[in-house]
Formats: structure tokens, sequence, C-alpha cells
């Protein structure tokens, strides 16, 4: 029995925004959901919030369902975008307030308001009014509200999103570990592949109301399975192909041999070159099949840990790769020797169509 | 434009300022301490010798609660439809109760008249129904009369602000409250009710001393034995002459006014910072169901009894009859009858009212546009300091205006009794507020990198200013003349005073014809206020189209 089921939900506005949606999830477990704006990701967590009723499905919190009860018996806690942080009360109140609701008498809500406080790093702002907050403290502030009344389930709906980077960074890593230290079971919603990279232990990916790939960050990004996910997460380099041999796959380029292809000869497939899959070879002659490409640098900037170059190869196929900064690429114009990596190519059972050529 | 040079633009507005608000506003203060008869003080000393004047003040303050309240109990319920539902004709309807509220006094009385007094529609239908002889509601002379008028012109000050408040509230607060565990009426406790109370705080304020300020519909509904301050004020200058008093009173007025308007811009102030960190709710549009609809249509039909039904009574009594429905008493505007004791043809007064409005509006417009002008380029300090000070005709009442000019302006230095022009300047007065509320946030809006940009392309600053901010402020200036002449048209508590007999305005006429007997003079009054009706309905449909939609005054 998992301890968060959801069986087959969906729920339409004017149109769909979620569809046939089925996922477990275990407790202590963070999980993210991710997908670009209106892909249903913020729905499926009202929905699982009770904040909206589904049209059709269940949904089964440890082993009950709990589809039809309200809100406010479900002790689930949501951070929400903006924070939507009580205006009208300080910062202890709006903490204290979850633990009220509870009718705990007051010196129980006082001392675990306060230790909530203190787990945020919040006890010296505990006066302040919520509208004299920085970005960062206010989320700070949303985070200890909704932890405060030990919710048996927490969501977090984009808390960062309307925060700067450099703090995203860093609030990440503390919600993660202020989440970890609870044991907390979590939902998170984002629309950022960092931030679902660092904060979440599984991520599903939806794309248009639908769950298109459920996975660690690391399978995900290792192994794409479909070319929406491997677009969505900035991948570029999509070459279509077809199985034709043992491991091999004719693309443009000619016939390349990544470390794991075990599909059907005949198929037609994508491979994926990752932009770190390139290393600089001198004094080696091109040999597609060895994964040694030459081509034309079309493009060159240097971004600080590595370089990230845009080659074009003699069939006129643009690759971007990100190299080491070991030792400078040649400049624009230049005619440039690249080995890739067998081991950072990906298989995609989706068949690219559309071939960008320069 | 330098700091020093910008100076130069205040200086009309407040010399305007000067002339003809504070030095008549001196005026009654030294004349209501002036000694007379060898007693000093006499005007005060008058006021709290006899119990009279306290029972009036006491009487002005009651009813304006007990009107506060009655708009709040009506309205509040609305105000919540209006925030939790989209149904077709919101905004319409939003728009359409805005008429009550800035049609003339004068008018008001008149449909209130004509739909509850002794003659009034419901009376003459319940009687032929029932065979009765007298008249069912007899509400004339007593304080429920103009109790309901008030209800009927504050109705939507309480919709818009506490509805527009109500409405941005952030859906997420609610749903965050949910979700730590509080029931819909915990909610609504705790978060929802604190949340609105500046607003609902500020509206009270607003609706208070626009019932203390009351005249118009008081004078006339109220009838003889029934007065506020401001009624009392006209009464012992223009009917008594006693004008100590009047001034004594005046100056109560002005204290206690200005002390509501202070602490009503302090509400202002909070109501608008308190949410601004939040984002603009998304709001999902709720699928209504049967409880729901019953809920909208109860509240339209109950909007459309009270606000409607006064204005369409008003209409049909001015096309009713003795001898059936007609427009003889439009047509009896337009003819000068040689028996009638009122010595200026209905028609004049209609042209008289146009001539004062667009005297006014070019006035408010110039010296407004001028204040705008300085207000939004100047430096913190000056604007904070000029900004209220421009802000005070709001705060103070017409009768008290009207009284001032009359006291200090009909004597030299300054004699302008006798000229036509003093009407205009006072509804310019009025007005001049209102033109710098509509002009100032749209001179403020315009981000000064779009002066910059257009600077930086090559543009003249003659030419920065009719690329970027004439676009702009030409809207806005529009929604100031559109107020100011509104307001100059139904402007009834100054123009009592300042008109001369033989110039009155359109509200004076009315005002006339409703105080005289026979039911000519009593269909005419309803016709004019028929054409006063169309007149500002069709200027505030005009406003309504220029104004971006937003909740606010």
């Amino acid at each position: 029995m998992a301890f968060l089921e959801i069986d087959n939900l969906g729920k339409s506005f004017d149109r769909p925004a979620v569809r046939d949606i089925s996922l477990k999830l275990e407790q202590g477990r963070i999980l993210c959901l991710l997908g670009p704006s209106g892909c249903g990701k913020t729905t499926l967590l009202r929905l699982i919030a009770g904040l909206e009723q589904p049209d059709q499905g269940k949904i089964f919190f440890e082993g009950r369902d709990v589809t039809r009860k309200p809100v406010h018996l479900r002790k689930f806690g949501m951070m929400f975008q903006e924070f939507a942080l009580f205006p009208h009360k300080n910062v202890f109140d709006n903490v204290a307030f979850g633990l009220q609701m509870l009718n705990l008498d007051d010196a129980r809500v006082e001392k675990q308001t306060l230790a909530m406080l203190d787990l945020t790093g919040l006890t010296e702002l505990k006066q302040r009014n919520v509208a004299e907050l920085s970005g960062g403290e206010r989320q700070r502030v949303a985070l200890a509200r909704s932890l405060a009344p030990r919710p048996r389930l927490l969501m977090l709906d984009e808390p960062l999103g309307s925060l700067d980077r450099a703090l995203r960074e860093r609030l990440l890593l503390e919600i993660r570990s202020i989440l970890k230290e609870l044991q907390m079971t979590a939902i998170f919603v984002t629309h950022d592949q960092s931030e679902a990279f660092s904060v979440a232990d599984d991520i599903v990916v939806m794309n248009q109301g639908q769950v298109v790939q459920k996975d660690t960050p690391e399978s995900l990004y290792m192994r794409p399975e479909s070319l929406f996910v491997a677009r969505f997460l900035g991948f570029k380099n999509l070459l279509p192909g077809s199985i034709v041999e043992a491991g091999g796959i004719k693309t443009a380029l000619g016939t390349l041999y990544p470390a794991h292809a075990d599909v059907a000869e005949g198929k037609k497939v994508t491979l994926l070159l990752r932009p770190e899959s390139a290393r600089l070879v001198r004094g080696r002659e091109p040999d597609v099949a060895l994964g040694i490409i030459a081509g034309r640098v079309v493009g060159r900037l240097f971004i600080g840990q590595s370089y990230r170059v845009r080659v074009v190869t003699e069939n006129d196929t643009e690759l971007t790769f990100d190299l080491p900064n070991l030792q400078p690429p040649p400049p624009v114009g230049g005619e440039i020797v690249l080995q890739i990596n067998p081991e950072m190519m990906s298989l995609i059972p989706d068949f690219c169509t559309s071939r960008r050529l320069s | 434009m330098k700091q020093r040079s910008r100076y130069f633009l205040i200086i009309p507005p407040l010399i305007f300022m000067g002339l003809f608000y504070f030095y008549p506003l001196a005026s009654i203060f030294s004349l209501s301490f002036a000694p007379q008869d060898n007693t000093p003080f006499k005007g005060v000393e008058k006021l709290f010798s006899s119990t009279y004047y306290v029972r009036v003040l006491w009487f002005t303050t009651w009813q304006a609660a007990l009107s506060t309240l009655l708009t709040l109990v009506l309205a509040l319920p609305v105000a919540f439809v209006f925030a939790r539902y989209t149904f077709r004709g919101k905004d319409l309807l939003l728009s359409l109760t805005t008429i009550p509220f800035v049609l003339p006094t004068v008018v008001t009385a008149a449909a209130f008249s004509a739909l509850l007094g002794r003659g009034g529609l419901v009376n003459t239908v319940l009687m032929q129904l029932f065979g009765l002889e007298q008249p069912v509601f007899r509400l004339e002379h007593t304080v429920w009369f103009f109790l309901m008028a008030h209800v009927f012109y504050n109705f939507t000050v309480v919709l818009r602000l506490v509805g527009g408040f109500w409405a941005r509230l952030p859906g997420q607060v609610h749903d965050a409250a949910r979700m730590l565990g509080a029931t819909g009426r915990v909610v609504f406790l705790r978060v929802t009710l604190p949340l609105l109370a500046p607003a609902i705080m500020a509206a009270s304020l607003l609706v208070f001393v626009f019932c203390f300020t009351s005249f118009g519909v008081v004078l006339i509904l109220g009838g003889p034995r029934l007065a506020t301050v401001e009624v009392e004020i006209f009464r012992q200058a223009v009917h008594l002459f006693n004008l100590p008093v009047a001034a004594a009173l005046s100056l109560v007025q002005i204290l206690f006014t200005f002390g509501l308007m202070v602490a009503y811009t302090r509400l202002e102030r909070r109501t608008s910072v308190a949410l601004l960190p939040e984002a603009t709710p998304k709001r999902t549009a709720l699928t209504l169901g049967p409880k729901d609809r019953l809920v909208i249509n109860t509240c339209v039909c109950g909007m459309a009894v009270l606000l409607g039904a006064p204005l369409l009574a008003l209409f049909i009594r001015s096309i009713l009859t003795e001898t059936g429905v007609g427009l003889t008493y439009y047509l009896a505007l337009f003819e000068n009858r040689a028996q009638s004791i009122l010595y200026v043809a209905p028609a004049v007064a209609i042209l008289n009212s146009i001539g004062f409005a667009l005297a006014a509006t070019l006035i408010a417009l110039i010296l407004g546009g001028l204040s705008s002008a300085f207000l939004a380029g100047a430096k913190a300090r000056p604007a904070v300091l000029l900004d209220p000070i421009l802000m005070l005709p709001l705060s103070t009442s017409a009768v008290t205006l009207g009284f001032g000019f009359v006291v200090a302006l009909d004597e030299p230095p300054l004699n302008l009794r006798s000229s036509w022009v003093l009407p205009a300047i006072a509804h310019a007065l009025v007005a001049l507020p209102f033109v710098i509320r509509s002009v100032l946030p749209a001179w403020r809006s315009i981000p000064q990198s779009l002066r910059e940009a257009a600077v930086m392309l090559g543009a003249s600053p003659w030419r920065v200013w009719f690329a970027v901010d004439w676009p702009i402020l030409r809207r806005a200036l529009m929604v100031g003349a559109v107020f100011a002449f509104a307001i100059s048209m139904g402007e009834f508590g100054a123009t009592v005073f300042v008109a001369r007999p033989q110039t009155p305005t359109l509200p004076l006429a009315i005002y006339r014809y409703l105080s005289h007997p026979g039911s000519l003079n009593y269909g005419q009054a309803m016709a004019m206020s028929c054409l006063l009706m169309l007149t500002t309905g069709i200027g505030f449909g005009l406003l309504e189209k220029l104004r971006p939609a937003s909740g606010n005054f």
C-alpha cells in the first residue's frame, strides 16, 4: 500500500487540465511535478490538496479514499506560489495559525511555533509585519507556516518562482534539508528542471495534463524516454536515425555506436548526444564509427566552467557541445575535430522529424 | 523641468484656493467669533446657549450613523456577490449603480418624492387599487424619507470600495487558511473580515461624511421641522439672516468633516498598501450551481428595486399628466407663461446651467492640470504638503463654501456678489479635487524611462511632451472634464447661495418648482429632473468608457 495513491484522476476547466493520471508516492520521499506552464501540474497539486474537486478518479491516502474529504480535514500542508502570507498578521501569528486550528492550548501553540521559527531561522523576525520582509524571509515564513501543524503531506507550488536565481539556489538546499530533517513527504511543483533536480527524490514530467515520464533525477537526465522530455530538459543534439546492425544507428553524421542500444533492427529512433559528451582531439582522422567527427566552428561562447561551441559538420548538421575549459577550442570559422563518448549517447524511442540544419 | 521653475505652475491654483477657499473660510471664522451688540463671540455663544443647536447636531449625527448602518447592511451582501461571482451583465450593473451616486441631490429628492411621496406613484396605485381615501405611506417630513435617499445614493460607495477590495483579496490566502485546517466560517471570521476591515471602515466613514453633510435631500424631503447642520446653516443665513449663528454652525461643520476626512485618508492609504506585495489573484471561474444562481438573482432583483424604482418613478411621473400620458410638462418647460410666479423661463435655467458648467469645467481643467503637473514632478515634501491642501474643498461642505462666498465676496476688496461668474467659480472649486484625482495618477503613471527613450531617439522636449505625455493625459483630462461638467450641472448646496435670482441653474429651478404647489409645477420639476438625470447619465456613461476599469474612486 502506497502512502499516497492517485488513481486515474481527471479534471477539466474549459479544456482538460489533468487527464487520467495515476501515481504513487512512498512515505518520506520528495516528488517533483515538472513541466511547462499550463501542463496541469498545479491543477494536479490542487486536486490532491482538495482545493479542486476532480471530475473523475480517486485519491487514496494511507489506503483510505480521501477524494471527497474537505480541505481542512485532510491535514495536508501547502506552500503557495507568491507565498500567500496573511497580510494582517505578523510572522509569529502567521506560523501559529495552523496550530491554532488544531485547537491546541495557547502554551503549546506558542512552544511549537517558536520551535518552528527556530528551525527556519526566523526567531528574530517573529514580531515583524509580513509586508516588511524580504523575498527570502517571506519564503521561510511560508515554509514555517505550512510545516508548523506537522502536515502528513506537504505540497509546494512553485515556491521559489518569484525569487532571484542566487537566492533560489541557496533556499532550495535549505528546503530540502529541512524536509529531510523532518522526514516530510512532499510534492514539489516547478517548471525549472534545475530546481527539480536539486530538490527531488523522484521527478514526474508532465505535458498536456498527462504524465510523460517518472524517474529519479539521474535516470531522467541520462535516459529521457521521449523527445518532449529531451527538449524540455534543454537537449539540442537530437539526431533522427534508424538501427542498422548490432548496436549501430544510422544518422545524418554516419553510423554511430552508442554504449547501450538494445532496440530491434530497422526501428526509427532519435539519438541524443549530450552536450558534455564531446572532447577536443588533435591529430586524429575523423572516424564516425569511433565517435570522432569533424566540422567547422560557427559559434564559440566562454561560459566559465566550459566553452559552449556550435559546430556544423561536413554533412550540414549543427551540434552544440560544452567543452572543458582545459584547452581553448579553435576560433569561429576554424576546423575542429571532436570525440564523442559513446557512454553519453542516449537512444530515444521517439523519432525526430524536424531536423535542424544550418 | 527645473524644480524652481516648476513652482510657477502651482501659483495660479494656490491664488485661486487662497481667494476662493481660504479667504471665505477665514471670513466665516471671524464672523462667528466677531463681537456683536456689545457681546464678544456672539455666534458661538448663541450656538451653545440654546439646546436647539445641540439637538440639530445630535440629529445630524444619528441620522448619518443610521444611514451608514442601513447602507452597509444592504450593500455588503451585494459586495460579496460581486466579489465572488462572475455573471453576465455584472460590469454593466456595476456601472449603473454609479448613476444614483452622481445624480444631483435635487433629482434624487424628486425621484423619491415621485415614488413614495404623498402623490407618488406607489401611493397613487395603492389608493386606486383599494379605493383608499388616504395615502398608505406618509413618509413626507419623516426622517425615513431621506434615510432611504441616503441609502440610494451611497449604495455604490460601499459596493465599489468594499466589493473592489474584496475581489482583489488574494484567493491564495483563503486557500492557505483552508489548507491549515480552517473551516469556511473560520476563514471568513479570521482572514476575510480582518482583511476587509479597513475597506469597510473607509467606506463607512465616507458614507457617514456624505450623510452628515447631506443638504438637498434633507431640505426637500425632510420638510420644515427636520434639519441637519447643513440645512440649519442655510435657514439661518438665507431665511433668518442670522449670519453669526450660521457662521458658527459652519465652523462646527468644518471641524467635524475635516476630522473625518483625515481619518478616511489614513484608512484609504492602509487599504491600498496592505496588499501590494501579493500578486493579483487568479480567479478560476466558478461553475454556478442552482443555489449560486438564486443568490445572484436575488441580489440583482433587490438592487433593481432599490436603485431602479425611484428613477423609473421619476420618469413615469414626468410623462404622466392629469390628462394621461403626454409630454405636457416637458413642453411647458419651454413656454414662458405670463402668469408664472417664477420670473425665469425653465429653458433659460438649462442654458444657465450649461454655461456655468462649461466655464467651471474650463477653470477646473486649467487649474487641475497645472496642479497635477506640479505634483507629478514635485519632490516628495512639497507634494505631500500641497496635495492635501488642494483636496480641501472635497472635505468642506458645499453649503459652507457657498455661505463663505456670500460672507466674503460681497464687499470690497472683492465684490463678486452680483457677478455671473460666482457660481462657475464655486463649481470649479468643488470640481478641482476630482480633476486632480483623475489627472495626477495618469501623469504619475508615465514612466520616466519612456520620456528618456523618446529623448534618446532624438525628440525635442516639445515633441516628447506631445508624443509621450499628451496621449496618456488626454484621456485623464477628458475624465476630469466630464467630472467637472457633471458636478457643476448638479451642484446645489453652494449654488443656492451664490446664484443670482435672475440666473438660476437647473437644480435651483427644480427646487423652486418642487416647493411651489400645483400639479404643473410638480410635473415640470419631474420633467427637468429627468433632463438633468439624462445629462448626468450620458456624462458618466462616457466616463465609464474613458476610465480604465478599477474599483476605486
